[in-house]
C-alpha cells in the first residue's frame, strides 16, 4: 500500500507538469482549434534560456521570470508566421506550419546548446518529507503548490477579466466575435503568449523535477499534453488539468508495477483507447458544438 | 547513350505532323521523360561516380516509402504520420530473420513487407474511427510506441545496440555483391512499387479510394465500404514501406532505432506533401529532393532539420498542392 502511494505521489508530480503544459495547449485548441505542435519546443527552447541566465550568474528568480517572458514572445513570433497567415484555411495546414516551426526552433537550439543533456541546478527542494511511509520531495511540494496556483490563476484571468471573455467569445465564435468588435488580432496572440509563459513553467519544474534540460524534452512535452488534453476533452481546460494528473499517475503505477521504458507506450495506448471509445474526452466542452 | 536517346526524343516531337501546341509536347513528354528517366538509371552505375550511386540507391530506398505515404494521405486522404515504423518493422524483420534463423533474402523481404502490411492493418482499423489531425498524431504515438518496444525487446532486437552485421542478400543464384548490385536491387523493388502504385490509382479500386477521400457519403452510398477501401490502403502503403526498410536494412548492414524515429517519419511524409499528394512522380520527385539535396549540399547539413520546418511552412502557406500534385492538403479535413 506503502509503495502504490509512493507511485501515486510521484506520478501526481510528473502529472502537475503535464497538467501545466497541457493547460496552454488546451487553451489554444480551444480557441483556433489548432494543435500547437510547437508547443513543448517553445518551452524547450525557453528552458535552456532560463538554464543559461543562471549559469551567468543572473538571480534564479530574475532568470525564471525572462525564461517566462521569451517563452510568451516566441510563442506570440510563431503565432504571427506559421498560424496567422493560415488562420482561415483549414486546420490540418497549420498543424504542419506547427511542425514545421517545432523543427526549426529545434534546430535553432541545437545549434545553441548542443545535442548534450544539461543538468537544471535549483537552489533549493532537496529536503524530504516523511507522510506516514510515503516520501514526498520538497521539489514536489513545489510542483504541486505552482500547478494549483497557475491553475487558479488562469481560472480567475479567463472567468473574470474582459481579456478572458473575449477569449471565450472567440473560442464560442469567432466571426461574430470579430463582427462585434473583438480585437482578434490582439486577442489571440495573447492566447499565444499565456499558453507559452505557462508552458516555460511547466518546462522548468519539469527540467528541476528531472534534473535535466535537453532538445527532445519538447517534443516529450508536446505528445504527452496532447495525451493529457485527449483525455481530459481537448479544448477544456479543466480536462486538461485533470487529464495531466491523471497521466502522471497512470504512467508513474505502470512504471512500478509493469515496467519502465514504456511511458510513451501507457501513454498512446490510453489516448487511442479514449479516442476509439470516447473522443471528446472525459470532461468534454458543454459548449462543443462546432460545425 | 544518355544523349543520344535525348535527341532522338527531341527528334520525334519537332517532325511529328501535329501542330507543337503545349498540350501535344505535354503528350509526348509523359512518354519520353519516364523513358529517359529509366534509361538514366539503367546507365547510372556507368555514369555516375560511387558516392553519387550511393546517393542515388538512398532515393530509390525512400521511393516505396513516399509512394506508400502518399498513397494513405495523398489518394486516400489519411493523416498518417509514422510511416518509419513500418519502414523500420520491415528492417527489423530482414535483420532479425537473416542474422538470427538465416532466411534468404526472398522470403525475408516478403516476410518484411507482410509484417509492416500485417501491423498496418491493426492500426489502420482504429484508424477509421480516428479522423483528420488526431489520427496525425496517434500514428506518431505508433511510431513511439515501435521505438519503445524496439529498445526494451533487447533479446529480439538488440536494444539501443541494433543488430549489426546483415549479410549480403542473395536470390537464388543472384547475389548482391557490390554497391551496383545494391543500387539495381534498389531500382527493381522502387520499380515495382512504381508500378503496382501506378496500376492500383489507374484501376477502379484506385476510383474507389479517391471517391471515399472525396465524398465519404456519396462512396458509401454507392456501396464502397469505406472500412475495406481505408484499410486496404493503409495495409498496402505499409508494406512498400516495410519492404523498403527491408532493402534498407541490407543496404546499411546494421538496423538501429535511431533510424526509425519520428523525424524519419516527418522526413517521409514531408516527401508526400512536398511532391504533391495524389501525385506518383511527384512521391518521386519528394523522395529525391529530400534524401539527395541534402547530400548534395553537405554544408546545410547542420541546419538540415530547420531547413525542413521551413519547407513545410512555406509550402503550407503559398503552395499546399505541393510541387507536382493536385490535392490540396488542406481540403482532407472538412472543417
Amino acid at each position: 500500500m506503502t509503495a502504490f502511494l509512493q507511485q501515486v505521489v510521484n506520478g501526481l508530480a510528473s502529472g502537475s507538469i503535464y497538467a501545466l503544459i497541457a493547460v496552454g495547449y488546451s487553451m489554444v485548441y480551444g480557441v483556433l482549434e489548432l494543435i500547437n505542435f510547437a508547443h513543448g519546443d517553445i518551452f524547450m527552447l525557453a528552458t535552456f534560456l532560463t538554464l543559461t541566465l543562471i549559469l551567468l550568474g543572473v538571480p534564479w528568480p530574475l532568470a525564471i521570470l525572462l525564461g517566462i517572458l521569451a517563452g510568451a514572445i516566441l510563442a506570440m513570433i510563431v503565432e504571427r508566421f506559421a498560424y496567422r497567415p493560415l488562420r482561415n484555411a483549414d486546420r490540418i495546414a497549420p498543424t504542419i506550419t506547427a511542425v514545421g516551426a517545432a523543427l526549426i526552433i529545434q534546430n535553432v537550439a541545437l545549434a545553441t546548446w548542443g545535442p548534450q543533456t544539461q543538468p537544471f541546478p535549483l537552489p533549493f527542494g532537496s529536503g524530504l518529507i516523511q507522510l506516514g511511509g510515503v516520501y514526498i520531495t520538497v521539489l514536489q511540494l513545489i510542483i504541486f503548490g505552482m500547478a494549483g496556483i497557475c491553475a487558479l490563476a488562469l481560472y480567475l484571468l479567463v472567468q473574470l477579466t474582459p481579456w478572458g471573455r473575449a477569449m471565450r467569445a472567440i473560442r464560442d465564435d469567432p466571426t461574430t466575435a470579430e463582427l462585434v468588435g473583438v480585437p482578434v488580432n490582439r486577442i489571440v496572440p495573447a492566447v499565444y503568449a499565456v499558453g507559452g509563459g505557462l508552458g516555460v513553467i511547466g518546462g522548468i519544474l519539469f527540467a528541476a523535477y528531472y534534473n535535466a534540460v535537453y532538445i527532445g524534452m519538447g517534443f516529450t512535452g508536446t505528445m504527452n499534453a496532447f495525451v493529457a488534453a485527449v483525455l481530459g476533452g481537448i479544448g477544456s481546460l479543466k480536462g486538461a488539468f485533470i487529464g495531466g494528473l491523471l497521466l502522471g499517475v497512470m504512467q508513474a503505477l505502470a512504471i512500478g508495477y509493469i515496467a519502465s521504458g514504456f511511458e510513451n507506450t501507457v501513454a498512446f495506448v490510453i489516448m487511442i483507447v479514449i479516442l476509439v471509445l470516447k473522443p471528446r474526452g472525459l470532461f468534454a466542452l458543454p459548449t462543443a458544438s462546432r460545425v | 547513350m544518355r544523349v543520344r536517346t535525348e535527341a532522338s526524343g527531341a527528334a520525334t516531337a519537332v517532325s511529328s505532323r501535329a501542330p507543337a501546341t503545349p498540350a501535344t509536347i505535354r503528350s509526348y513528354a509523359r512518354i519520353v521523360l519516364p523513358v529517359l528517366l529509366l534509361l538514366f538509371l539503367l546507365a547510372a552505375p556507368g555514369l555516375i561516380g560511387s558516392y553519387h550511386l550511393h546517393v542515388l540507391t538512398l532515393i530509390l530506398i525512400y521511393v516505396p516509402c513516399a509512394l506508400g505515404q502518399n498513397l494513405i494521405t495523398g489518394n486516400s486522404g489519411q493523416l498518417s504520420m509514422g510511416h518509419a515504423a513500418f519502414f523500420g518493422l520491415g528492417a527489423y524483420a530482414v535483420a532479425i530473420l537473416s542474422v538470427r534463423y538465416g532466411w534468404p533474402a526472398f522470403p525475408a523481404l516478403l516476410a518484411a513487407a507482410g509484417a509492416a502490411g500485417l501491423v498496418g492493418l491493426l492500426i489502420g482499423l482504429p484508424a477509421i474511427r480516428i479522423s483528420g489531425d488526431y489520427l496525425f498524431i496517434v500514428t506518431i504515438g505508433v511510431n513511439l510506441v515501435f521505438l519503445d518496444i524496439v529498445t526494451q525487446w533487447v533479446p529480439v532486437t538488440g536494444g539501443t545496440a541494433g543488430i549489426p552485421g546483415l549479410p549480403m542478400p542473395s536470390f537464388g543464384f543472384v547475389r548482391v555483391r557490390s554497391n551496383v548490385d545494391y543500387f539495381y536491387l534498389a531500382l527493381a523493388i522502387a520499380a515495382l512499387c512504381f508500378l503496382v502504385t501506378l496500376a492500383i490509382t489507374r484501376s477502379r479500386f484506385g476510383k474507389m479510394i479517391e471517391a471515399s477521400r472525396d465524398d465519404p457519403v456519396a462512396a458509401a452510398a454507392c456501396g464502397i465500404s469505406l472500412t475495406a477501401v481505408r484499410v486496404s490502403v493503409f495495409v498496402i502503403g505499409a508494406a512498400m514501406a516495410g519492404l523498403a526498410g527491408g532493402v534498407l536494412g541490407y543496404f546499411i548492414g546494421f538496423v538501429g532505432p535511431s533510424d526509425f524515429n519520428v523525424q524519419q517519419s516527418l522526413l517521409i511524409f514531408e516527401m508526400a506533401i512536398l511532391g504533391g499528394l495524389g501525385s506518383i512522380w511527384g512521391s518521386v520527385a519528394g523522395a529525391a529532393i529530400l534524401v539527395g539535396l541534402p547530400e548534395i549540399l553537405r554544408f546545410l547539413q547542420p541546419y538540415r532539420l530547420g531547413l525542413l520546418g521551413l519547407i513545410m511552412i512555406v509550402l503550407m502557406i503559398y503552395r499546399p498542392q505541393g510541387l507536382l500534385g493536385s490535392v490540396r492538403i488542406t481540403n482532407l479535413i472538412r472543417k
